[in-house]
């Protein structure tokens, strides 16, 4: 978590195009129920990605008032996922063939392989725990910023991906590169692009 | 490149001058911009005593307390130290920061202490995104409180703040720009940034 308790990481991002007057809470709440999380506990589903509430990470009704706090627009992108180690699948198919064997009087073929270890291991998927990650969203529209409390390559892709599937809002990362073209008048921007490194040391 | 350019009558938008531009690759290109960011502000906070008057008049105080991380080069002859000081958080012994600034390395993360005004923050900055990292607030309480509305004050209370951290944070590095866009940054910043390292190496 972070914004609402802790100790936030934040990856911040500029919301690059201009809302149109289609942009009500009603709207937003009806995209963010369309991509909203989708619960694959007793299913044998690897993972599910999605949006929940701010405050509360179990409720993904999105009613009016529920994801907007003053200007701003508020949800978590909650992300369950389990995982079955291959060592454990080898382990319970090698059972698994030996019963067949017992059963049948010889090994199962490439085909029957196949299907033998995708049942079980859908199996053992159902039985393996979820583990829930949760990462803050707060839209700050009158800024037209974003911020994901959360960092990485691998959740800034999630995250941009459900981000344009909900909203087809393009966003553009604020890195020291795009900070600094936004930060300076725009005829100096161009100097920003052709900038070269410079010696700092004490030589 | 001319230093001083002056404005011309039609200024692309962002939006068109990064238009067919790959974001990965400009990042990448960059990636100086923030390393030399931080090693300014390493430098500049413990020569001028870690104040800064940003160009809106506000005086904040920013410095590096216990870790820094230095860095040369890139990819396979990437080299890095990390350095961590258990003394005195406003004076710590930086000796070795020195030396391997003098080598070349350049601050590509460190632990910054901000104050400013009722403010303070303590945070991770990264030279790649310059985005804080396990940020503390010193002004907002933690939230215990269960019931909605509390924590929904909370929150828009973090939100506050933490836009007042960009915001410094935004000042801070418009300030290095200044000076990193004028010939003033080779003739002047840059040797008296060099001579003040020398002194302490």
């Amino acid at each position: 978590m972070g914004l609402i308790k802790g100790n936030p990481t934040l990856t911040r991002y500029r919301v690059v195009d201009q809302l149109t007057d289609e942009f009500t809470e009603d709207f937003i709440g009806e995209r963010l129920r369309k991509f909203a999380f989708i619960d694959i506990e007793k299913t044998s589903e690897e993972s599910s990605l999605g949006w929940v509430e701010l405050l509360n990470e179990l409720s993904y009704d999105f009613q009016l008032g529920s994801f907007r706090f003053g200007p701003n627009y508020a949800f978590i992108l909650r992300q369950d996922s389990r995982k079955l180690p291959p060592k454990i699948l080898n382990r319970y198919y090698a059972v698994l063939e030996n019963d067949f064997v017992k059963k049948i009087g010889r090994k199962p073929n490439s085909v029957k392989k196949k299907e033998l270890k995708e049942n079980l291991r859908q199996d053992l998927m159902r039985r393996c725990l979820l583990s829930t990650d949760l990462y803050e969203v707060a839209w700050l529209t009158t800024k037209n910023e974003l911020w994901l409390a959360g960092a990485g390559e691998k959740l800034r892709a999630n995250f941009e991906d459900l981000w344009l599937k909900t909203f087809g809002l393009t966003i553009r990362l604020l890195v020291p590169v795009t900070l600094a073209l936004e930060l300076v008048p725009p005829h100096r921007r161009e100097d920003i692009l052709e900038l070269v490194p410079s010696l700092m040391d004490g030589k | 490149m001319s230093r001083e350019k002056k404005p011309q009558s039609h200024q692309p938008s962002l939006e068109e001058l990064l238009e067919g531009m790959i974001f990965l690759d400009l990042w990448q290109d960059k990636m100086f911009l923030g390393q030399e960011f931080l090693t300014w502000l390493y430098l500049t906070s413990e020569r001028d005593e870690h104040i800064f008057e940003l160009e809106n008049g506000m005086q904040v105080e920013a410095w590096f307390e216990n870790s820094l991380q230095l860095t040369y080069g890139q990819g396979p002859n990437k080299r890095s130290v990390s350095i961590t000081t258990p003394e005195d958080p406003r004076d710590p012994d930086w000796d070795e920061a020195y030396t391997a600034l003098g080598n070349n390395k350049k601050v590509t993360k460190g632990t910054l202490k901000i104050k400013c005004e009722d403010r303070q923050f303590r945070l991770t900055l990264p030279h790649d995104t310059l985005s804080p990292q396990g940020l503390k607030f010193s002004t907002v309480k933690d939230t215990t409180e269960s019931d909605d509305l509390g924590k929904a004050g909370k929150f828009l209370e973090r939100i506050a703040t933490t836009a007042d951290l960009f915001s410094i944070l935004e000042g801070l590095f418009n300030l290095f720009l200044s000076q990193r866009l004028t010939e003033a940054w080779e003739e002047e910043e840059l040797p008296r940034l060099k001579e003040y390292l020398s002194k302490r190496k």
